[in-house]
């Protein structure tokens, strides 16, 4: 008999898994940001070794599943002597994805910028990362808002696989529960029901900045 | 302004190509302090690549770009070999010298205000308020002091292209070059373009100006420099130029010209 009341009684816990879920996922769409804008750059830069380098990282981490990368990172490093904490390997693994994605999503953006901008940057005395910062980078992350939403919903999403290297998140607390109480179907009810909460409220954040900036 | 001194650009035998496709084939040129050069010619003469090349965003192939004596984009290094300089090399020595574009070229997601103080603020490192009194200073010159906090899209062309001279001017150059800056607009938006770059030129401001308003080149321009197929066909002042031009290239340019517009003269 499938009756949802059950899970009330360990709602603090899934509280705390649905927490850090999201606070996982913010520090790996920050970080994968940061990655992605460095690997953007990367690629369309003047030198092959970087482009190459760039070109590789993205088509690698585009191109084989998340697990197998969480998998690496977690089991594989140990073997050359790098052990990492489950959640540091859980949010380096999820950053360099999304970094990967987020690259691919900014360089359409900059593609679509206009070249007059940087010029009129460079022209009256601008370095590089001052055109970065304050004509590229504003314009093409207000040009790519709803696919760089995308992203951090499939990184919420993605995140569940973490707790496959026992980090303790919605997904593992669903997990553990369920086979404590021999009540599945309600728990994972439960995570799926708050993982929509957490994308949706991702949605409309972004469909709030969207408009926000739109208008200017 | 006759000549006195020596020349603040000189263009020695300058020559560009892209791919196959020889864009200047060896311009030699002076603009002294306080000219105000037009540069006319068909499109695809290279009049503005010949612009491009003196604010190096355009590099140049061979020949010489000098600007206050300094030699632009290229240095020796230890071997004596000639090399590009550093981006920021490059624009030390292109401090005084600011570019006014075609296509406005504003940063849309800054308001009229933070574009004329980026420069101030980023580039001379004034603090906020004094970048912000000397932005608004500029801006009244320009008569866009009003709009200060507007967005650029919400802005007519020809209110966006006094805009961008404001911010172009904060950063106080000793030479403006001029893209085809009334090229983009209306019609009857063109007229408050140029009367703020007849200002400019009346308070003595070193211009090169490459542009298709002929009436501009005939009352404005110290010296008028006809470009054909990559080469300066002719120059002279715009009385004699205008009037009495040598080369059959020039004149048939000026005759289509004036074909087009003959509803206004008869």
């Amino acid at each position: 008999m499938f009756d949802l009341s059950v899970v009330l009684d360990y709602r603090s816990e899934l509280l705390n898994g649905l927490w850090m879920t999201a606070w996982i996922s913010a520090l790996a769409i920050l970080l994968g940001f940061v990655i992605g804008v460095l690997a953007c750059i990367a690629r369309v830069s003047g030198y092959p070794v970087l482009r190459a380098v760039a070109a590789f990282y993205i088509s690698t981490l585009r191109g084989t599943p998340l697990l197998v990368q969480l998998s690496m990172i977690f089991f594989m490093l140990p073997l050359i002597g790098i052990s990492l904490p489950p959640l540091l390997a859980a949010i380096i693994a999820l950053a360099l994805n999304s970094g990967a994605s987020q690259a691919e999503i900014l360089r359409g953006g900059f593609e679509t910028l206009p070249c007059g901008q940087t010029e009129a940057g460079w022209d009256i005395g601008l370095d590089r990362w001052q055109i970065l910062r304050h004509v590229q980078l504003p314009q093409v992350v207000r040009a790519t808002i709803p696919a760089l939403v995308n992203e951090t919903i499939d990184i919420i999403k993605n995140s569940s696989l973490v707790s496959t290297i026992a980090v303790t998140e919605l997904m593992r607390i669903a997990h553990t529960y369920s086979s404590t109480t021999y009540r599945p179907l309600e728990f994972f009810t439960a995570a799926g029901l708050l993982y929509l909460t957490l994308t949706l409220s991702a949605g409309y954040i972004g469909k709030y900045l969207e408009k926000r900036l739109s208008t200017r | 302004m006759q000549n006195v001194g020596k020349p603040v650009i000189k263009l020695i035998n300058v020559t560009k190509r892209f791919g196959d496709n020889s864009v200047l084939k060896g311009i030699s040129l002076d603009v002294h302090a306080g000219e105000v050069v037009c540069i006319i010619g068909g499109s695809g003469s290279g009049k503005s690549t010949l612009l491009r090349c003196v604010d190096f965003l355009e590099s140049y192939d061979s020949g010489e770009v000098l600007v206050e004596g300094r030699l632009i984009g290229y240095g020796s290094d230890p071997a004596g070999n000639l090399t590009r300089l550093p981006d920021w090399v490059i624009q030390k020595d292109l401090a005084n010298v600011v570019m006014v574009f075609q296509q406005f070229n504003l940063w849309p997601h800054k308001t009229v205000l933070e574009n004329v103080m980026a420069p101030l603020v980023l580039v001379t490192r004034m603090n906020k308020t004094e970048a912000k009194t000397k932005a608004l200073a500029v801006l009244d010159k320009v008569g866009m002091a009003h709009k200060a906090d507007a967005y650029p899209n919400t802005l007519s062309g020809g209110q966006q292209q006094r805009v961008a001279i404001a911010r172009a001017l904060a950063r106080e150059p000793k030479i403006m070059l001029f893209d085809e800056p009334t090229s983009a607009l209306d019609p009857e938006l063109v007229g408050e373009v140029l009367k703020v770059m007849r200002t400019l030129a009346d308070d003595g401001m070193t211009m090169v100006v490459v542009t298709h308003e002929m009436g501009f080149a005939a009352q404005v321009a110290d010296k008028v420099v006809f470009l054909a197929n990559g080469m300066i066909e002719e120059q002279g002042a715009p009385a004699t130029l205008f009037t009495a031009p040598q080369s059959p290239l020039l004149k048939s340019f000026l005759a289509t010209w004036a074909e087009r517009n003959v509803g206004f003269f008869g």
